[in-house]
């Protein structure tokens, strides 16, 4: 007698393991596309970024209603040499960089103003992110621009234009953000969003001098010196704010300031070692 | 393919990397005879196997042999092996303890250069004690990705000239990795929390420098003294213990050169430290 | 020695009740098919879940595969250059078209489906961006930290929930009660709690690619050397914690398993079935479940201590001082990374033997049974099986030797691990003594058979290579070694796993798979595999180190690259061959040619005794009994050439002696009903 007929046995076992199986990683599947959600860029333009705090007092720029505030950062230290960084070590990057990388740690201007100084205003307004994304380029094996800002919830486009490889691990030193370590494609692009004010560092581990650090705030009031030191943050409310310099190796100043509607205000800052 | 300027091919296809370390060809004679050993096992047990296959495939006219294993066999392929097998284990035992245990009369009584490596993800950071050979003084200076060394001279026979030991403390900040030179028959993983050490000595200079081309201070170095302009060719050390994702990034060059070029690029580097010591 | 059965244990005398009244009780449809306690059902469930589970590694392993042959970061060829200088492009423009060379080739269909849309190169650098795929957009082409993970599940698959599963899941279940002649497992409840709690583990493993947005499952390597995995990183986040989970538990049924299938073992065999009456597949079950008992816990308990690292701030592998890319690790602090590796090895190198024994013993029964032979050496067998086992616990240093250790336990450890190739070789020698002066068929599970015996000897003697500490500094994490555990487990382990399959089809399930369609499926794996994995050893001398998502920017791995491309193919085309199996497997389920004996293969083993497939408590009435060896094939006094384990052995020299009256009878165990017991 065949107590167990054959087809059934293998049919059913069989159609047991595979469904538990698929359930189960159709379930995570779901999942993952939230989360995917969560950090993708499209996502940003939802309004689903930044939290609570964006719906319910998104604030608007009002032109009619704000002055400006422009400045300069000088250098009062003891001159500084710029220090050449021996790529010797990594083949690729002594091929893929057209020109000497230097040490980018303190950049001094020629007229001793400061380059790479972050100036913002601190305040927990929040704005909406613009539509267009920030770039941040990796070429010649060093990150262009070393020093840039963004608003929580705008697209960030982190870009390698180097046929080496770099990998992309940014640090926040805020507690919103998360970490994250990735491989860039070579070249490629890839996007992120953050959260919420940070001062994130940027760094590609296989090529230890290549630093960048990103500014993420709520609101669009901040400026990052160039190679003339000058700063200019436009549509800013008027009343008094505190105005905040921050740099990655000297730290960071604040005063108050007081804005007119209409009028400019200047602000100086000194920086030494 | 890469040949240097005097013929030397530094590429290899498809067998052992050449060797270049006072140990590596006794470690390649390890091989050799393991490889024949094996080679002559591998084509009698699977030539008897085949044969056996076309010998004894299904006929019903021949008759099946009826046999549960025989003693004396037993015994043969038992105890042959296992001499051949503890021979093998004793040859290795001495080339083992000359590269690795300092109680053995043919490991290196002195070591002429120290170097310490501290990995990361993903370098590595190679210090160099200086001018005075003591670590943790000013002139201390740290490279990255850079071990330059300084070669082992040989006579035409092989016998070494001067003595040049190179000695490798090495550790981790982060994760294990570990220092890997083909060409040295080397690998050594660097774990952090702990100070490691291993030892090579380079027979074979990375260019093969007449004594006219010898580096001096001032006629081979840019102007900050960092760009090594003639050093062009060097061996290539890759991480082997997986790191993260940037394991496979993890090159180091080797430059094995005559101890007066050594020197020299060390009295440059050691002198630039020293000064930014002292001025910051 | 005793050379009596024990008595039978409660179990037994249950399932006798059931074999009087069987038929009569029906269990539900979830008890009998899902939520069983038969342990035939319980290895068919094994069997299923790993089909499709080897599949899932097996895709992995083509990803893996794959990535190493095309890498990003392609350049254009020399005579590519060339050609475009004869078509009259040069400075910018020839820059530019280098600049633009498309070399990158994304995985087939699933590399856009998981990586996003492929861009040409120009695209890219016009600051185009594709549509993003389920892990993130890179073009289609899996990034470096998803590189780490394909290898590490790959491995994590392969082991867990593949080939430990197939050969004491599935074999181990289906064969051991039934070669013994048992009713079922001592702790039929336990076994199917082993089933499920297997199952969950698998489930765990599969979550792990959906937990993070970016697909990061465990991307540490299935040694999981921490600091690497014991502290929480982006690369190493919540997958590589479900990982964990999903290792202990898989180790939880692992034990569960082992625990049932000593007891069985010791005390349900059948009247008669002495310890060295019984077949060499479940004296290989019994050795190798007596090392997962030992080895496993330690396994589990080192995965609980990487877990504490990881989520509960002790430190029981982080050193002081440990600092990741400038971020100090505030729990490290007084632990060992070494300690990790010996606890780990302690358990991973003794499995090594729970993966390659359970096939020996498979494959040592097959040859028996397809060239009619006894056996050559059965108790030398028996004993080798137990010194590989035995010896399999002092060798775990021998993947610590670049670690740092004394150079005195270095020589231990060498020593020991040459010493196991010794039993190893007397298993070999004595496959070839049974295939001596045999009747040789080549039948797919024979064929299987010697694939096996052909490609373990390869695995085996390149073990020496790596046994031999000084010249195991070399090869160490490079190519040789990956060569040599895909000899020894993929064409030797899952080379048994298929001779298992084919050689017991017809038993599980009554039809028979078809002959045809094995051979070729035997044929085509041997042949891409040998494709896939024997350039390993020479890339391997060469010095390419394992784990490495590019071999770009090294000059010494770059002849290597045709070679890689090479074995790609070939793994592609492996991977495509298995659909042969696959379709022979599925559709003789359904279509198969019944089977029209209940012993087809003239088998003397417990298992041909009874009804085809066999009912639920094994034997309709009581269990048969073991009057004999299990090997006796080709007896000069008999007229058949086997004599099966349940017929005394005058009743078949009887049969011999008078063949014209006695020729019904001696066919008679085939088909027949099995005899009445001894007592």
């Amino acid at each position: 007698m065949r107590y167990l007929p054959s087809r059934w046995l293998s049919i059913v076992t069989a159609a047991t393991c595979v469904a538990a199986l698929v359930v189960a990683c159709g379930g995570g599947d779901s999942r993952s596309r939230k989360s995917i959600r969560g950090r993708a860029p499209e996502a940003a333009s939802t309004g689903s970024q930044g939290g609570g705090a964006q719906a319910s007092g998104v604030k608007t720029i009002d032109p009619a209603n704000s002055g400006t505030i422009t400045g300069v950062v000088r250098w009062a230290g003891a001159a500084i040499k710029p220090i050449a960084l021996d790529l010797s070590g990594n083949p690729d990057c002594a091929r893929v960089a057209k020109e000497t990388v230097y040490d980018e740690t303190l950049v001094v201007n020629a007229d001793d103003t400061v380059c790479n100084a972050l100036v913002s205003i601190d305040t927990a307004d929040v704005y909406a992110p613009p539509a267009e994304p920030a770039i941040v380029d990796q070429v010649g094996c060093k990150y262009v621009p070393h020093v840039f800002a963004l608003m929580a919830g705008q697209s960030l486009k982190i870009k390698s234009s180097d046929a080496t490889l770099h990998n992309v691990h940014y640090i926040p030193l805020g507690d919103v953000n998360q970490e994250d370590n990735f491989a860039m494609p070579a070249p490629g692009v890839r996007e992120r969003v953050f959260e919420s004010n940070d001062w994130i560092k940027f760094k590609c581990d296989v090529h230890p001098w290549m630093v960048a650090w990103c500014a993420v705030r709520t609101h669009p009031f901040f400026a990052v010196t160039g190679t003339d030191g000058k700063f200019t943050l436009n549509n800013v409310p008027a009343g008094t704010h505190k105005l905040v310099l921050k740099h990655e190796s000297l730290g960071e100043q604040s005063v108050s300031i007081t804005v007119e509607v209409g009028k400019v205000a200047t602000q100086e800052f000194t920086l030494k070692k | 393919m890469q040949v240097r300027p005097d013929g030397f091919d530094v590429t290899w296809k498809w067998w052992l990397p050449p060797a270049h370390s006072s140990f590596g060809d006794d470690v390649d004679l390890l091989f050799y005879w393991i490889f024949w050993i094996t080679m002559l096992t591998f084509v009698g047990v699977e030539g008897l196997m085949l044969y056996f296959c076309f010998k004894y495939r299904r006929n019903p006219a021949r008759k099946t042999i009826y046999t549960k294993g025989s003693h004396s066999l037993e015994v043969a392929w038992t105890v042959i092996p296992a001499v051949i097998l503890v021979a093998l284990g004793v040859a290795s035992a001495k080339t083992w303890a000359t590269t690795k245990d300092p109680a053995n009369p043919s490991f290196p009584q002195e070591f002429q250069t120290t170097v310490k490596i501290i990995a990361e993800q993903f370098a590595w950071k190679v210090t160099y004690p200086g001018n005075d050979k003591e670590f943790g003084t000013d002139d201390d200076f740290t490279e990255t990705n850079i071990l330059n060394v300084p070669f082992e001279p040989t006579n035409a026979d092989g016998e070494v000239i001067t003595e040049e030991n190179v000695r490798v403390l090495l550790s981790s900040k982060d994760v294990i990795h570990s220092l890997f030179i083909p060409v040295l028959r080397v690998k050594q993983d660097a774990v952090p929390g702990f100070l490691g050490n291993v030892w090579f000595d380079c027979q074979r200079a990375t260019y093969a420098g007449p004594d006219g081309k010898h580096l001096t201070a001032d006629s081979k170095y840019s102007e900050d003294g960092r760009t090594l302009v003639d050093w062009e060719e060097s061996y290539e050390i890759a991480c082997a213990e997986l790191c993260g994702l940037g394991h496979s990034q993890m090159r180091m060059q080797l430059k094995a050169v005559p101890r007066a070029d050594w020197e020299a690029w060390v009295k440059v580097k050691s002198d630039a430290a020293k000064a930014r010591a002292a001025g910051g | 020695m005793s050379t009596t059965a024990a008595a039978p244990a409660p179990g037994a005398a249950t399932h006798a009740d059931h074999g009087a009244g069987h038929g009569h009780h029906e269990m539900s449809f979830l008890r009998k098919w899902v939520f069983s306690t038969d342990h035939k059902v319980i290895g068919l469930q094994y069997l299923f879940a790993c089909i499709f589970t080897l599949l899932l590694g097996g895709l992995l392993a083509l990803m893996v595969r794959w990535q190493i042959a095309y890498p990003a970061g392609a350049k254009p060829s020399a005579e590519q250059v060339q050609e475009w200088k004869s078509q009259g492009l040069s400075g910018a423009k020839l820059d530019e078209a280098i600049a633009n060379f498309d070399g990158d080739k994304p995985f087939p269909i699933l590399g856009e489906l998981l990586w996003g849309e492929e861009l040409s190169k120009a695209d890219v650098n016009a600051g185009m961006v594709g549509e993003p795929g389920l892990f993130g957009n890179s073009n289609g082409m899996m990034p470096a930290e998803w590189y780490n993970v394909a290898f590490t599940m790959h491995a994590s698959v392969m082991i867990f929930l593949v080939i430990i599963p197939m050969l004491t899941g599935a074999f181990g279940n289906w064969v051991i009660p039934l070669q013994i002649g048992a009713k079922d497992m001592a702790f039929p409840f336990l076994n199917g709690l082993s089933f499920w709690t297997w199952l969950s583990a698998a489930l765990i493993l599969c979550l792990s690619f959906f937990i993070d947005p970016a697909g990061i499952s465990a991307g540490a390597g299935w040694t999981s050397y921490p600091p690497l995995s014991g502290v929480v990183t982006p690369t190493a986040g919540p997958g590589q914690t479900l990982w964990c989970i999903g290792v202990i538990l898989g180790g939880t049924s692992s034990i569960m398993g082992s625990l049932n299938y000593i007891t069985t073992i010791v005390n349900l065999r059948a009247p008669g079935m002495s310890l060295f009456r019984m077949p060499l597949t479940t004296w290989s079950a019994f050795i190798t479940s007596i090392l997962q008992l030992f080895a496993t816990p330690v396994l589990s308990s080192a995965m609980a201590m990487l877990l504490f690292d990881r989520h509960m701030g002790t430190s029981f592998f982080l050193p002081e001082g440990l600092n990741f890319s400038g971020v100090d690790i505030p729990n490290a602090g007084g632990g060992q990374v070494i300690l990790w590796q010996h606890i780990f090895w302690f358990y991973s190198h003794p499995a090594v033997y729970i993966m390659i024994l359970p096939a020996m013993g498979i494959v040592s029964d097959i040859i028996a049974v397809w060239s009619r032979k006894p056996i050559f050496g059965y108790r030398p067998m028996v004993y080798s099986m137990s010194a590989i086992a035995g010896l399999g616990f002092v060798v775990w240093g021998h993947h610590m030797f670049q670690a740092g250790m004394n150079p005195v336990l270095g020589t231990t450890f060498m020593i020991s691990t040459i010493m196991i190739a010794l039993p190893s070789a007397v298993k070999v020698f004595n496959w070839l003594g049974t295939l001596w002066g045999g009747q040789i068929t080549f039948s797919p599970p024979l064929l299987f058979a010697l694939g096996f015996v052909s490609m373990f000897v390869i695995g085996g003697l390149s073990g020496i290579y790596m046994a031999n500490a000084p010249f195991d500094i070399f090869i160490h994490d490079t190519y040789f070694i990956v060569a040599h555990i895909h000899y020894v487990l993929f064409t030797g382990s899952v080379m048994g796993i298929f001779a298992g399959i084919y050689h017991w089809y017809p038993k599980m399930f009554g039809r028979h798979m078809s002959d045809g369609l094995g051979k070729l499926h035997f044929w085509l794996t041997f042949v891409f595999m040998n494709g896939v994995f024997f350039p390993m050893h020479i890339i391997g001398l060469g010095g390419y180190p394992r784990r490495y998502a590019s071999f770009r920017g090294y000059d010494f791995l770059a002849p290597y690259e045709g070679m890689n491309v090479f074995m790609t193919i070939c793994a592609m085309a492996l991977g495509l061959c298995q659909i042969v199996f696959l379709f022979n497997f599925f559709w003789s389920l359904l279509a198969g040619k019944k089977v029209t004996s209940d012993n087809p293969w003239h088998a003397n083993s417990l298992e041909w005794s009874t009804t085809t497939p066999p009912p639920h408590g094994n034997w309709i009435g009581p269990v048969p009994t073991a009057y004999h060896g299990p090997y006796e094939y080709s007896h000069p006094n008999c007229k058949e050439d086997y004599a099966p384990q349940w017929m005394p052995m005058q009743r078949v020299y009887a049969d011999a002696a008078a063949p014209a009256t006695a020729a019904p009878g001696a066919s008679g165990a085939v088909g027949a009903p099995p005899p009445a017991p001894a007592h």
